[in-house]
């Protein structure tokens, strides 16, 4: 216990670390309002008001204070042009969870597993064909993937009439409830979720090989062989109970770039998440809804990291009586 | 027989590593020599070749884009900024990466722990994200800006890499021995130590490509990359994506470039570490 | 203590012999071992590292490395059953019940992440599943008290890395007797320890064998252990068996160069020598074995004689029971002589 309050701890410095140094960044290198000031319709006055509501007139050390006190009580407060930020954000941040986490689950499950059978079948066709695999999977570009999911189940569709995956959207107008909105949801998620699976399932399946490969070559699996424990116990409660604990610090460091493959993939299926939200706002330079993005992030990655930690001391005693 | 030969004789043994490195050579000399491989102009307009798909008819091997452009030259261009860019990011990182190590590896205490802070926070900031912000107000536009923005996050790796390196070298006895004859910190940490990490380091190094080539293609899909008339593999995608369903080589050829390029990468990189790293490569 | 006349042997081992496949060729770490080992006796195993001692008792469990080691040639027959022709599920109802083996390294042969307690409670319900719950437990407080382990009911539930080495190592040797085998095989039990607690630990060893009256291999490099716990002695050298004798002619009158070499170059207080003798040379690579006798570039009874340059010596000798030598000149070896520095 006292190994997560430390490590919660040391993450809150990090978090206000990371908001100064992005705020500093975004704010300092250009005027938020340099967009609105050469539209012609939008008069003075306008412009003058905004300015006074955001403090953008004061040192950039006080608009940090302003903004940390919007960000925090008034739930990161208003857009420049005075929309609230936090329903758009709200609304965004659940489907992109909905996409990650099945995401990951899906990869964990499916690359774990297959780890697990490439190191027990080392040189085998099998673990040849699982290392070409994972070799795509690190070669190929999210977005281009997507793109090509999309053709080719497009085209499938057009050329049978079969819908079996959609393309774009969360979800189809009047989609109903209960199982068949749930069928209709999956439908539509399949496709980004693959896009963003196949990368990391090459990744995990690919560490835990080598964790497993580590493990099997251990003593102790000489000794519980010595014991008379069947292969299947030797590999699974033994070896691999060993070899998942690195793909924990493995998954949680991924996160981070799971979250940059849900933003692209969420752009080209047209899925209304964080990715789309956060496109927008840098496309029009919106500098709070911006912050406000990547704190939300932030905050993600540091607490999916504090998760990693805690399965990692319920893994590991030795990490547990540290 | 020498640490070359040896290293070149582990190197052989690994045949896809061979045959990509063979790969990995031809599209880079291939891109380096753009300009006299190249059929066309990557700029040349031909409107009344416009929109063909690939056929040998004028050599146009890729096809061509909506303004008649030969999409094979577009794509060859695009490759060599792609592999310039990729190749700058990681020897800018791999440098960075490498002092920052060494330096938290070698003198540990409080510099260790500031640096490795350091790492922890750029680690845990949102990847790409960050990458796109910094893209957007920033580095938008030039490949050297492009190339800067990505080195400056993508040093992390390297950096624990090293310290890890420098945390067990510097117990050994010949870093005592430099010491007793006088040597400073700097030449013991660059001249003595360093020579005996170049492994991880290469490994990492070409690694890196692979990932700066994916990172710089997705900041110019998303248009926040390498803005035009520099050719960038990932405008292409983006532009060619309003019609791949009918003109499905625009989005094609310049994808299967960047999965061949990242895909033989992987190979020589996985080839190399098993070469430089015989007790890895039992496995 | 030596033989009995006419009771069957625990294991009966002849001509083993183990193949390495290497990437630079074939690797021979074991040719033609034979010995034999009685109920409540021990056999200790002697030699320097690489002459092929653990790999030949990795061969009876069927642990080679695969698939680089394999079995060429030999039998081992434990209570009449070959184990070396046996099928991998006949081996394993083998292992841990009527074969119990202990490691060198406690650290490491131990699962981190596992108690103490469910290890050897493992090694029960490997061979009974259906043990219920409560007798497994007394049972692994009783393994635990027979290896010398205070508070066993709260060592069960500790962590290997919570416990010191020598506890570690009781630990291992409660988990090897767990089902009370009729042959453990002990590989460099204490060489990992420190020398205080070594002898603790060969304590429990002669404590678990006295009680349970199972046939012990001991394997080691350490001739003091040998004097201190073995009845009969087997000397390797270059994967073959050079000497076997029981430990008091072994040490008093040994009949092969080698084993001759080893007692003189052991550190004395009891004598004047001025300096250490060891032997000169190295090992025979395995890989490519000259012919003739393996030892005979650093044997100083043979001098460059034919025999030893050509033939590899047979055992000459009582066979496995009394003394037997392979070597040419046995006779001719006097009490400590081997080979002379120059």
């Amino acid at each position: 216990m006292s190994f997560l309050l430390r490590r919660l701890l040391v993450s809150i410095p990090v978090l206000v670390l990371s908001s100064v140094v992005v705020f500093f960044g975004v704010s300092s290198v250009g005027d938020p309002l340099a967009h609105l000031r050469v539209q012609p319709r939008v008069s003075q006055e306008t412009i003058q008001a905004m300015v006074e509501r955001k403090h953008l007139d004061e040192p950039l050390p006080q608009r940090y204070v302003h903004w940390l006190r919007e960000a925090t009580i008034d739930r990161f407060g208003v857009t420049i042009t005075n929309q609230p930020i936090w329903p758009d954000l709200r609304r965004a941040l659940g489907n992109t969870m909905q996409l990650v986490l099945v995401a990951e689950l899906l990869s964990l499950c499916i690359g774990v597993p297959l780890g697990i059978l490439a190191a027990r079948r080392q040189y085998s066709a099998f673990d040849y064909s699982a290392t070409v695999v994972s070799f795509l999977g690190y070669s190929v570009p999210i977005f281009w993937f997507a793109l090509v999911l999309q053709v080719l189940f497009t085209n499938l569709f057009l050329a049978t009439g079969v819908r079996l995956f959609y393309t774009a959207g969360l979800s189809s107008p009047g989609a109903g409830t209960g199982v068949a909105f749930l069928v209709d949801r999956i439908q539509h998620l399949g496709l980004p979720v693959l896009a963003i699976a196949f990368v990391n399932v090459a990744l995990y399946s690919r560490y835990m090989r080598a964790s497993m490969l580590d493990a099997l070559h251990a003593d102790y699996i000489r000794t519980a062989r010595a014991k008379g424990l069947t292969e299947r116990r030797v590999t699974i409660r033994h070896a691999a109970r060993n070899a998942l604990i690195p793909i924990v610090t493995v998954a949680a460091i991924n996160l981070g770039a799971t979250f940059g493959g849900a933003l692209v993939t969420e752009s080209i299926f047209s899925i209304d998440g964080m990715g789309l939200f956060f496109l927008r706002a840098l496309a029009r330079r919106e500098v709070y809804s911006v912050m406000a993005f990547l704190m939300v992030t932030t905050v993600f990655v540091v607490a999916a990291n504090l998760v990693a930690d805690a399965v990692y001391g319920a893994l590991d005693p030795r990490i547990r009586h540290e | 027989m020498s640490e070359w030969g040896l290293f070149r004789r582990r190197f052989m043994r690994h045949r896809l590593a061979v045959g990509a490195s063979l790969l990995l050579l031809l599209i880079a000399a291939a891109a380096l020599f753009a300009d006299r491989i190249a059929p066309y102009a990557f700029d040349a307009i031909d409107l009344p070749n416009r929109s063909k798909p690939p056929t040998l008819d004028g050599w146009h091997v890729f096809g061509t884009d909506k303004i008649g452009r030969d999409y094979f030259s577009r794509v060859l261009y695009g490759t060599r900024t792609s592999l310039l860019v990729a190749i700058t990011v990681a020897l800018l990182s791999t440098a960075i990466g490498t002092v920052v190590g060494a330096v938290a590896g070698y003198y540990r205490g409080w510099i260790d722990e500031l640096l490795m802070r350091v790492t922890d926070f750029v680690l845990s900031l949102p990847f790409l994200a960050v990458l796109l912000v910094a893209a957007a107000y920033v580095g938008q536009g030039s490949p050297g800006r492009v190339a800067v923005i990505l080195a400056l996050l993508l040093w992390t790796n390297i950096a624990r890499i090293v310290r890890g390196q420098y945390l067990s070298l510097r117990e050994k006895e010949f870093v005592e021995a430099a010491r007793a004859l006088g040597a400073t910190d700097a030449r013991i940490i660059f001249r003595h130590i360093l020579p005996n990490t170049l492994g991880p380091i290469i490994v990492n190094a070409t690694l890196c490509v692979a990932l700066a080539i994916l990172l710089e293609s997705t900041l110019s899909f998303l248009n926040f990359g390498i803005q035009p008339p520099n050719p960038a593999l990932g405008k292409l995608i983006a532009d060619g994506q309003g019609s791949m369903l009918t003109q499905w080589w625009l989005v094609t050829m310049p994808g299967l470039a960047i999965v061949a390029i990242c895909l033989s990468i992987n190979f020589v990189g996985d080839g190399l570490r098993d070469a430089l790293d015989p007790a890895q490569a039992v496995r | 203590m030596t033989a009995a006349e006419n009771v069957e042997p625990v294991l009966r081992v002849r001509g083993l012999t183990v193949e390495f496949t290497t990437a630079d060729g074939v690797v021979h770490a074991v040719t033609d071992v034979s010995y034999d080992v009685a109920a409540g006796e021990t056999l200790a195993i002697v030699g320097e590292s690489g002459c092929g001692k653990t790999v030949s008792a990795l061969a009876l469990l069927g642990l080679l490395p695969r698939p680089q080691g394999r079995v060429s040639a030999g039998s081992a027959l434990l209570d009449g059953r070959d184990l070396l022709a046996m099928d991998e599920r006949e081996l394993r109802a083998v292992r841990g019940r009527q074969i119990g083996m202990v490691f060198q390294d406690p650290m490491t042969s131990l699962n981190p992440v596992l108690t103490a307690g469910a290890q050897i409670e493992e090694a029960l319900t490997a061979h009974d599943p259906s043990l219920p719950q409560a007798d497994r437990a007394a049972r692994v407080v009783e393994l635990l008290t027979l290896a010398g382990i205070p508070d066993p009911a709260r060592q069960a539930a500790a962590y290997p890395h919570q416990l010191s080495g020598g506890m570690r190592q009781r630990v291992m040797i409660a988990m090897a007797m767990a089902n009370s085998p009729a042959l453990l095989v002990a590989d460099e039990p204490t060489s990992a320890l420190d020398v205080t607690v070594q002898a603790q630990v060969l304590d429990v060893l002669r404590t678990a064998q006295q009680e349970t009256g199972a046939a012990t291999i001991l394997i080691t490099h350490d001739l003091g252990v040998v004097a201190e716990m073995a009845d009969r002695v087997a000397v390797m050298y270059a994967g073959r068996i050079v000497e076997l004798a029981d430990v008091r002619t072994v040490f008093d009158h040994p009949r092969h160069p080698y084993t001759a070499a080893l007692l003189s170059s052991l550190p004395r207080l009891d004598t004047n020598h001025r300096r250490l003798a060891p032997i000169a040379g190295q090992p025979p690579s395995l890989l490519d074995p000259p012919p003739g006798c393996a030892f005979h570039p650093r044997c100083g009874l043979s001098d460059g004689r034919l025999p030893c340059r050509t033939d590899v010596p047979p055992r000459h000798g009582t066979d496995v029971d009394g003394q037997s030598a392979a070597c040419h000149y046995w006779n001719e070896v006097g009490p400590r002589q081997g080979t002379a520095i120059s």
